[in-house]
């Protein structure tokens, strides 16, 4: 029998990385869509953003990590092994965040510039991008070699911050054993919620998300504003990708990451819009998605293959109560997925 | 008083008024033609492959011998099916993006009955269990459109995201039922020979392809008269074109949304009855095979035209097992059939990328003193749109 301690511990631990990989996600996706670009072709733009966070760190492997090694095992904290790590950092993240643009950049100039429609255009993005990852990764990392150094680059990006770890007990540490990724998740939602709700630029944002004929007749540019907004939000989405190759330590295929590209757009729906409830969004969804294989048993063997689809029946609910409320704060953009052309009125 | 300087952007975007079917089919197939020239060239930077092997290998996964024909025509009337499936939901812009679960609901519910049925029937009854498969799979794929529609027509749920959660949802239920009846071995699967055996569509001429090309054709012709000719085809496209002018000329909008999706949903679970009652006799998580969102590309890409679908199924699906045999062909440098999502990731961006180019036009600005002038001399007809180049580059730059 587990104690349920136990129980409760694993679903912490295994929930919280997979909540980063849905946070990154769902914020990026929340910018998005608040520009009223509703990009289906997030499951894409992730893996684009894992192969971006592959790419960074092999090349860092490959240079300054020959110069300036990090014991993985038994990590010291010296002036050079942090210059390293923080270097690594760099690499991931700039990296894995310039291939989600580039991703945003492919979206937004088909459907701000060309006017496409961006439903199909995200599923195009979706098919694109993971046979992207699927083809290049293997191209970046074609020995076993290359394999082993990525292993490390993940497992260094892994640490945690310095802690006292007899201090915090089984508990504390389940919560503070994590990757400074993690860290960055978190306020990376919240400087998006301050800056989507409490700032001039995200009053605009808004506003042509909500109704784009009436921010362009204020003299608001909506295309930057799409582009801008999309291409951010890729970026941050892409920093998923990077944090899935940080979480299993490498790279399979993109199924995987697409399953969890889908349910990031879920998510964005189960948190209205709101970069601080999509923080316990994430944390639910992950606790969700990994409480099938932590030990809770079911009566039934089915239980736990219905357990997998809590999170999207949620979310179903979710949509139909804010849809029928009908409140402004909790619905969607109001030209979510609709391109605007200024001379058609 | 100073003259004020004013900049005339270079290029203005119109839309067109017209323009003729056969130049817009040209465009578009142009436009493939390209695409799949750019991802041969992928192909032959990154691993060094022949593009003419590779398009050589590409004929051989559809045309080189009869059983691939055969495969070929059957995936392709399959997809067609689907395709059907989704032209009025698309016409009436209901972004239809639940194929994949209704598929997968009519194929759950038809093997359901070949199990439960299949027990409790004595043998020789395979014709009640098959009508029970085909009303049931009918139903299953209409309900799982249903509840989207309801709450899309009553209160504006945004019906994309609803239907694409009801994916997988869908999902989740053909895992629970796998779970369900393979539960004794632990194994996760449905052996067809144990849990399939009774009521099984039989091929017609020894060929599974036959019964699907038969249905498919049917299912044209009805969504040729179903959309051209009848009252219900009218009224959906009205409302497709704006729903304001369907509401004013007395037309009932909720009615025609929750009529439309039924039978979208509808043609969507026979698929999923061809699929399991005669071809595969099972059910898995993966038996949609993503045909729901690969057709709305064939639809899109023929522009809801009933009879162009045919040919848009057809030739997506000739491309797909194109490059699955290009990667058998060439497995010693392709280690996974990334290769052809990457293909028809370009196929899709130059298609949607095409479709500015004929429904705008752009109008280069001349230069002129007056910047008034410009307005007034406004040429009337588009110059010769020949400019593939700014979205030809966009994701070829991305292979680099």
């Amino acid at each position: 029998m587990v104690a349920f301690n136990d129980i409760l511990i694993n679903i912490i631990q295994g929930a919280i990385p997979l909540a980063i990989i849905f946070l990154f996600g769902c914020v990026g996706e929340i910018l998005t869509e608040k520009s009223g670009n509703l990009n289906l072709g997030l499951p894409g733009v992730m893996c684009f953003g894992a192969v971006g966070g592959v790419l960074g760190c092999v090349l860092y492997m490959k240079t300054i990590y020959q110069l300036w090694p990090i014991d993985v095992s038994e990590p010291v904290i010296t002036f050079v092994t942090v210059l390293s790590y923080i270097c690594l950092l760099l690499f991931a993240i700039i990296f894995a965040c310039v291939f989600g643009a580039i991703s945003g950049l492919i979206f937004s100039f088909l459907t701000t510039t060309l006017k496409a429609n961006q439903n199909i255009t995200g599923l195009a993005l979706t098919t694109f991008g993971g046979g992207f990852a699927d083809f290049v990764v293997p191209l970046i990392t074609p020995k076993e070699e290359e394999k082993a150094l990525l292993a490390k680059a993940a497992k260094i990006l892994k640490f945690s911050l310095p802690y006292d770890r007899t201090a915090v007990g089984i508990w504390g540490d389940s919560f503070l054993n994590q990757s400074i990724l993690v860290v960055i998740g978190f306020a990376i939602a919240i400087v998006a919620f301050v800056i989507i709700n409490k700032t001039r630029v995200g009053l605009s944002l808004r506003s042509v998300g909500e109704n784009p004929a009436t921010a362009d007749a204020a003299g608001i540019n909506t295309n930057a504003y799409r582009y801008g907004a999309t291409l951010i939000g890729c970026a941050i989405a892409g920093l998923g990708g990077l944090f899935y190759v940080v979480k299993i330590n490498g790279w399979e295929n993109s199924a995987t990451l697409q399953g969890f590209g889908w349910m990031v757009l879920a998510l964005v729906i189960f948190a209205v819009w709101n970069p601080l409830i999509a923080i316990v969004g994430s944390l639910v969804f992950g606790a969700l998605w990994v409480s099938p294989q932590s030990g809770i048993s079911t009566n039934t063997a089915a239980g736990k293959d219905l357990l997998k689809i809590t999170p999207y029946v949620v979310t179903v609910v979710v949509l139909v109560i804010t849809s029928i409320v009908g409140k402004k704060s909790v619905l969607p953009p109001g030209s979510l997925g609709i391109n605007y052309f200024r001379e058609e009125r | 008083m100073t003259e004020k300087k004013e900049k005339t952007p270079l290029f203005h975007v119109v839309k067109r008024s017209n323009i003729p079917l056969w130049q817009s089919i040209l465009i578009r197939l142009g436009f493939v033609v390209g695409a799949v020239l750019v991802g041969m060239l992928v192909l032959l930077i990154t691993r060094g492959i022949n593009p003419f092997e590779a398009l050589y290998e590409m004929f051989r996964g559809s045309f080189a011998s009869p059983n691939r024909f055969f495969n070929f025509l059957k995936d392709g009337a399959l997809l067609l099916i689907v395709g059907l499936a989704l032209v009025p939901s698309f016409k009436m812009k209901f972004w239809n993006l639940g194929g994949n679960g209704q598929i997968l609901m009519g194929a759950l519910v038809t093997v359901m009955c070949m199990y439960y049925l299949g027990n409790i029937l004595p043998a020789g009854y395979d014709w009640l269990i098959i009508i029970c498969m085909f009303i049931s799979a009918v139903l299953a794929g209409a309900i799982w459109a249903l509840i989207p529609a309801l709450f899309k027509a009553f209160f504006n749920t945004n019906e994309s995201l609803f239907t694409l959660m009801m994916n997988y949802i869908a999902v989740g239920l053909v895992s629970a039922f796998i779970t369900v009846v393979s539960s004794g071995g632990g194994s996760h699967f449905i052996d067809p020979d144990m849990i399939c055996a009774h009521g099984r569509i039989p091929q017609l001429f020894g060929k599974e392809a036959t019964l699907i090309v038969i249905a498919s054709l049917i299912i044209l012709a009805f969504m040729i008269y179903y959309l051209r000719f009848s009252k219900h085809g009218y009224e959906l496209s009205v409302v497709g074109e704006s729903e304001n002018t369907a509401r004013y000329v007395g037309i009932n909008v909720k009615k025609v949304i929750i009529r439309t999706i039924l039978l979208s949903g509808a043609i969507c679970g026979i698929a999923g009855f061809l699929i399991s009652g005669a071809i595969t006799y099972s059910v898995t998580e993966t038996s949609a095979a993503n045909m729901g969102f690969t057709a709305i590309i064939a639809v899109w890409l023929a522009k809801f035209n009933p009879f162009i679908t045919a040919a848009t199924s057809f030739f997506v699906v000739f491309v797909t097992t194109g490059m699955g045999q290009v990667q058998l062909a060439f497995s010693d440098v392709l280690k996974n059939n990334a290769s052809g999502d990457i293909v028809m990731g370009l196929i899709y961006f130059f298609i949607i990328g095409c479709e500015f180019f004929i429904e705008y036009k752009i109008i280069w600005n001349k230069k002129s003193k007056n910047p008034l002038e410009n307005v007034i001399s406004e040429p009337t007809e588009a110059p010769a749109l020949e400019a593939p180049e700014p979205q030809a580059e966009a994701p070829a730059k991305e292979e680099k």
